[in-house]
């Protein structure tokens, strides 16, 4: 199976690319082989097989770097996802498939228009952390958000807000259609919610994962993480 | 004749410092309460004819400390913050603290350590003399988002008419003091230590032209995005030094080809600390490049963020490693790894992440180089802390065999297990924030 990994040296602000080191190392038993690919400025790189499509967050600059580059990709994007193609953008890379983003100096930038959605980029950041739920996996996630933007968003969400420590976030986060997820949700949140990784591990694949409860060492440690910060969250949410 | 409301700000300023003093606190609290009796404080008293600040994401407290001493060979009165209470507060503390009551402080030179974001709200009130620029890395992005943020908020705090004192290697620091005729550069050069363009990095930060954003091109980098750079596309490029250190050899750092220092610590950071001292005792407070030099030589720095113990027969050195600030553990893990001995003991201790903000965010864990563990001479790496769980699977992910790794959260316990099972020479690393934890547990087993 392919892993296509978007402007991994633009993208890549929070430790983002551990959400596809995660993935690979929880596929590796399950396909036959994973091939990387990375689209980077300049080349062209043909997508369409992808088992996933993945985009980290930037610095607001370099985000607007990639959209400039990335336009030239926006007809085989919507050809992607509108044929099932699986992906996932985290952090401010969720802009990057709105109609529109409005940087700091009030300049429109035109996005991808995937997500029918506009951002704005403040001149603050915003970090909060928090308990989400969503359909994929019966479990809470967990994250992180750290960000400029300002997001008005007219499509279903990815999440429900259950708690988040700076009240930031209304009642939902993220957006999805069709196979493309969306989330502010910022580095890496399949390393945080392993069920979350399986999730993505087994759509990627296209089929289920033999191992649905596998013992390695890496993944038990996941789960040990995952449920220490859950705990974390839960008591800040009780108080 | 002094407005009331100054000499009330300072007088009940300087009690709260007293009485603070009494229980080993005050820092900051005195300069936050004399500011809260009067904002424009710092703008009306009567401050020192030299002011140097510095800033940036490492090294400002000691480059400061560096800078202090040099200052006092001059002979001059000389103040500074080196506890490191470094945002407003802080200053007006030290301001206070060697205040009259009018409001003279007396003292001929200041050396300010001051956080980067809070330089707009520092130097509201008064020009320094000069700043020196230290770097900008990914540091505590819980709060500062990333450093393109930071360097947008520090731009803010930096007067027109103030001296920059430059790192040139940093490429958004050079970017910071680019427009300013009166900026001067200091770096290092590629013969002191230097990576090769293929070491492995969690990330690079150099990738784009913090201009343009377009592909940018190194001829060397020292470490991570710090080097040689320039941009083909729209011409920024490194600018040259004022100041450098040039060579690295029999542990001694060259300035400028000539001038010799024999430094604490024979690292790069060191290097950088010191090539920046040196250039502002140059350049702002006129000392010579021979005195400047000399001053350097031999000296022993008070806040020690590297210190040696001995435990169980075993050689340890602590490092302190600011978490949240992935560069600060590369560096310090660069050096376990590499230092003399065929045999290590790698302690992280990662048990809270900021006594002031509160956060739980591991995602700095991804930016660190912790493949360097998977070394061969690294025998064992011990994991301690409420985020051992965390370091255990970024360590994993990263290709350090598990039979090498021991973890619990209890540091008590893994001081047990270093005292019972270290190999070779013992290196910890952690942040100011747990560094009691283990030096206190420390001295309970060597008592």
């Amino acid at each position: 199976m392919i892993i296509c990994h978007a402007y991994p040296q633009l993208l890549n602000l929070y430790g983002d690319y551990a959400n596809l080191a995660a993935l690979r190392k929880r596929l590796a038993g399950a396909a036959r082989t994973i091939d990387d690919i990375a689209l980077t400025p300049g080349s062209f790189t043909d997508f369409s097989s992808a088992g996933i499509v993945y985009f980290g967050a930037g610095t607001e600059t370099r985000m607007l770097a990639a959209l400039e580059d990335l336009r030239r990709y926006r007809a085989e994007l919507e050809d992607y996802c509108s044929a099932g193609g699986l992906l996932l953008a985290t952090g401010n890379a969720l802009a990057l498939f709105c109609k529109t983003i409005t940087d700091l100096a009030g300049t429109l930038h035109e996005g991808l228009g995937l997500l029918d959605a506009d951002v704005v980029i403040g001149d603050g950041r915003s970090y909060t952390e928090c308990i989400l739920e969503t359909d994929l996996v019966p479990a809470p996630v967990v994250g992180v958000v750290n960000t400029s933007l300002a997001v008005t968003s007219r499509e279903e969400p990815l999440f429900n807000v259950a708690f988040d420590t700076a009240k930031l976030l209304g009642a939902n986060e993220g957006m999805r259609k069709n196979r493309l997820f969306a989330t502010q949700q910022s580095g890496p949140l399949l390393v945080r919610n392993p069920a979350l990784l399986d999730w993505f591990a087994r759509e990627s694949l296209g089929r289920e994962l033999a191992d649905t409860a596998i013992d390695e060492d890496w993944y038990i440690y996941l789960q040990d993480a995952y449920h220490n910060v859950l705990a974390t969250l839960k008591k800040a949410a009780k108080k | 004749m002094e407005p009331f409301d100054l000499k009330l700000s300072i007088l009940i300023g300087k009690i709260a410092g007293f009485l603070l003093g009494l229980l080993g606190r005050g820092s900051s609290l005195p300069g936050g309460i004399a500011l809260k009796l009067n904002k424009n404080l710092l703008a009306k008293m009567k401050l020192p004819g030299t002011i140097i600040a510095v800033t940036g994401s490492n090294g400002k407290t000691s480059t400061t400390e560096l800078l202090v001493a040099l200052a006092e060979t001059t002979g001059q009165r000389v103040i500074g913050n080196v506890e490191g209470s470094n945002q407003l507060e802080g200053v007006a503390t030290l301001f206070l603290k060697h205040s009259t009551l009018r409001g003279q402080v007396e003292a001929d030179i200041a050396i300010l350590e001051c956080d980067e974001r809070f330089c707009q709200y520092i130097f509201k009130y008064f020009s320094p003399t000069a700043i020196v620029l230290t770097n900008l890395f990914r540091d505590q992005l819980t709060r500062n988002g990333h450093n393109e943020f930071v360097a947008k908020e520090l731009k803010k705090g930096l007067p027109a008419n103030t001296v920059l004192i430059a790192n040139a290697d940093d490429p958004l620091v050079a970017l910071l003091a680019r427009d300013n005729p009166r900026s001067l550069f200091y770096g290092v050069l590629p013969e002191v230590d230097c990576e090769t363009p293929d070491t492995p990095h969690a990330y690079f930060d150099g990738a784009v032209c913090p201009v343009c954003h377009r592909a940018m091109l190194y001829s060397y980098r020292i470490h991570n995005h710090v080097g040689d750079y320039y941009c083909p596309t729209c011409g920024f490029a490194h600018p040259k030094t004022t100041h450098a250190v040039t060579d690295f050899t029999g542990g001694e750092f060259i300035v400028d080809g000539v001038w010799p220092i024999k430094p604490q610590l024979p690292n790069l950071i060191f290097a950088y600390n010191n090539a920046a001292a040196f250039t502002a005792a140059v350049e702002v407070l006129g000392l010579s490049d021979d005195e400047a030099a000399a001053a350097l030589s031999g000296y022993s720095m008070k806040n020690d963020r590297v210190r040696s113990y001995g435990i169980a027969g075993h050689a340890c050195t602590f490092l302190l490693s600011k978490h949240e600030n992935s560069i600060a553990y590369d560096q310090n893990l660069r050096f376990a790894v590499t230092s003399d001995g065929d045999e290590k003991t790698v302690v992280l201790i990662v048990d809270q992440l900021s006594r002031k903000y509160g956060a739980n965010d591991m995602s700095w864990l991804w930016d660190v180089d912790f493949e360097l563990l998977a070394d061969a001479r690294v025998k064992r790496v011990l994991v301690s802390g409420n985020f051992s769980n965390d370091v255990v699977a970024r360590l994993l992910l990263g290709g350090v065999e598990k039979r090498k790794i021991w973890a619990e959260q209890s540091i008590d316990a893994m001081m047990e297990q270093l005292y019972a099972d270290a190999v070779g020479g013992i290196f910890v690393l952690t942040c100011f924030t747990d560094e009691n934890k283990f030096t206190r547990r420390l001295r309970e087993e060597q008592s």
